[in-house]
């Protein structure tokens, strides 16, 4: 009878490696998100 | 069956709670030490009686068990539970000595209100106290926004049969970013550090170009970003956001406000590198979805009203504010007494609402949060689509929350419950609020700010408030805080001790 050898790789992504990258990503994307807001509210209001 | 806590069980409790509170007392070194540089030598002492008798009630607790007692599921909700209200007991000592509270059950009140992030406050001449009392306020909401149980398991409590696990879920985190509970609790901090160093930079260099001290530019600033980083609402002035007077200052905090209620393990998985997750998972869709619609109710109320149809009012006075309300933090730019008048009706209740549906979990924010929201949104669509299919059909609901997963009746009814308990604490604190006089709509709003951990204030929160009303808002904070279950494992524990020791005699 023939064994397989099965190999398992688990990889854990550090969230320290590119920690700065992140960072710069999250600031564009809530500066994104709060000119959206700051849009619709200003549209609404022009609405009223 | 409710099974009541052995003695061996109350010895446990006794030891980690004593930790945690020993843990308060080396924090009170930071406003010691402040006092000390800044020659506030009345302070100084009494930050050094404070340190000293939480000391030595920490470690007096800490002593009624070995090192490393036993850790159970129930014992950890216990502890947690006990671990808030016994911090903000101790730490009031110091407050109540600064002379700018009107009784010691007020400074209880203000650490209360600081460990939870809520941010009330019933300190008075707030304009003139010592830097070392306004730094240890501020300190309290780091502590208690990161979590005290996450603070005190940075400095390993030593915690065994699975208890770090058991006490960072009855705290009301219940996801891991990291397979090892102490390496979540560092995270936590990595990200809380980063944030807080860039935001004092950033509001002292605002504050600095508008004319303030140098010093005084970056501690006003440090204390913002904590404020707003861990949505908690302090602010140095009586005037809260409104004293800096200052468009460049409401960006930067807006933005903190928003990292401080993103999910830790959104923050971790950008910062992996895997930024689309945001876009995809429910909470942060249904957050936005949340904000944007409240949003533009506040706009348009604004915009019909006649003292904030400006653009510059729509946006200072509207979306701060809504952002201030959803995120949980509290930060003000209108006098307490402009919300009852001139503000519009519109915009008021799309704040109320705000401040009831709070921000992310596993993040710093309180209320009903965006993920039960979401849940309960597919929770609709799913019992729709069951109710057009075939009789015979099997109609699954799919969720994504950093994976997808199956929406099951059981997710469902857990986001349900706790939905349905914050509710009745919003409505109850505010019969409460209006049975001592107060109008319905400023009651409901007070006691939707104490129980999301908010801190918008219709000017209800005062010195002068009946004893009544101050305890009641104490208890929604903490309620709120440890979202009701582990403060309900707590009374079920006392009156199961009691019943037992009633059938003993």
């Amino acid at each position: 009878m023939r064994t397989q050898e099965v190999r398992l790789e688990v990889r854990f992504h550090s969230p320290y490696r590119r920690w700065a990258l992140g960072l710069i990503t999250e600031i564009v994307v809530f500066a994104l998100f709060m000119a959206a807001v700051a849009l619709i509210a200003l549209l609404a209001a022009w609405m009223a | 069956m409710w099974v009541a806590p052995q003695r061996r069980d109350l010895g446990a409790i006794a030891h980690y709670t004593g930790l945690l509170i020993t843990t308060v007392a080396g924090a009170m070194v930071i406003p010691l030490a402040t006092a000390l540089v800044a020659g506030e030598w009345g302070p100084a002492l009494d930050f050094a009686l404070g340190a000293g008798v939480t000391a030595a009630i920490g470690m007096g607790l800490a002593q009624m068990a070995p090192r490393g007692a036993y850790l159970g599921r129930r014992d950890a909700l216990i502890i947690t539970a006990l671990a808030w209200l016994s911090i903000s007991l101790v730490g009031a000592i110091p407050l109540s000595l600064s002379g700018h509270y009107g009784s010691f059950l007020d400074a209880w009140f203000e650490t209360m209100s600081g460990f939870t992030t809520s941010g009330l406050t019933l300190s008075q001449d707030l304009d003139h106290m010592a830097v070392a009392h306004n730094m240890w306020r501020h300190l309290t909401h780091l502590i208690g926004g990161q979590g005290i149980i996450v603070a005190a398991l940075t400095v390993a409590m030593g915690v065994r049969g699975g208890g770090a696990i058991s006490l960072y879920i009855a705290e009301g985190r219940d996801e891991r970013i990291m397979p090892n509970v102490i390496h979540t609790a560092r995270f936590i901090w990595f990200v809380t550090a980063v944030y807080v160093s860039l935001g004092t930079v950033a509001l002292g260099i605002a504050n600095l170009a508008a004319g303030m001290e140098f010093s005084r530019s970056f501690l006003h600033g440090f204390w913002a970003t904590i404020a707003c980083y861990d949505t908690g609402g302090f602010g140095p002035q009586s005037m809260n956001a409104l004293y800096y007077h200052s468009p460049i200052f409401e960006i930067v905090t807006v933005m903190l406000m928003l990292a401080g209620t993103l999910n830790f393990n959104l923050h971790a998985d950008v910062w992996r590198g895997d930024p689309r997750e945001i876009g995809k998972n429910i909470e942060a869709r249904s957050l936005a979805v949340n904000i944007a619609l409240l949003s533009a109710a506040v706009g348009f109320g604004l915009g019909a009203s006649q003292l904030y149809s400006g653009w510059g009012e729509v946006l200072r006075k509207g979306v701060y504010h809504v952002m201030s309300a959803n995120s949980g933090t509290g930060h003000q730019t209108l006098y307490t007494t402009q919300w009852l008048n001139g503000y519009s009706g519109l915009g008021f209740a799309a704040i109320l609402l705000a401040m009831a549906f709070g921000g992310m979990v596993s993040s710093t924010a309180g209320g009903i949060k965006a993920l039960r929201l979401g849940l309960i949104a597919k929770g609709v669509l799913w019992r729709v689509k069951q109710s057009i299919a075939p009789a015979s059909s099997v109609i699954t609901q799919k969720y994504h929350h950093l994976l997808d997963v199956p929406l099951t009746s059981e997710v469902l009814s857990n986001a349900l419950m706790v939905f349905v308990l914050y509710v009745i604490t919003y409505i109850t604190g505010a019969l409460i609020g209006a049975a001592y006089g107060y109008p319905a709509g400023a009651a409901l709003f007070e006691s939707i700010s104490a129980t999301a951990n908010v801190g918008l204030s219709t000017g209800i929160t005062a010195p002068t408030m009946p004893a009544g009303l101050k305890i009641t808002y104490m208890v929604q904070m903490w309620a709120g805080r440890l979202e009701f279950i582990t403060l309900f494992a707590l009374i079920a524990s006392i009156v199961t001790s009691f019943r037992r020791g009633r059938g003993r005699q």
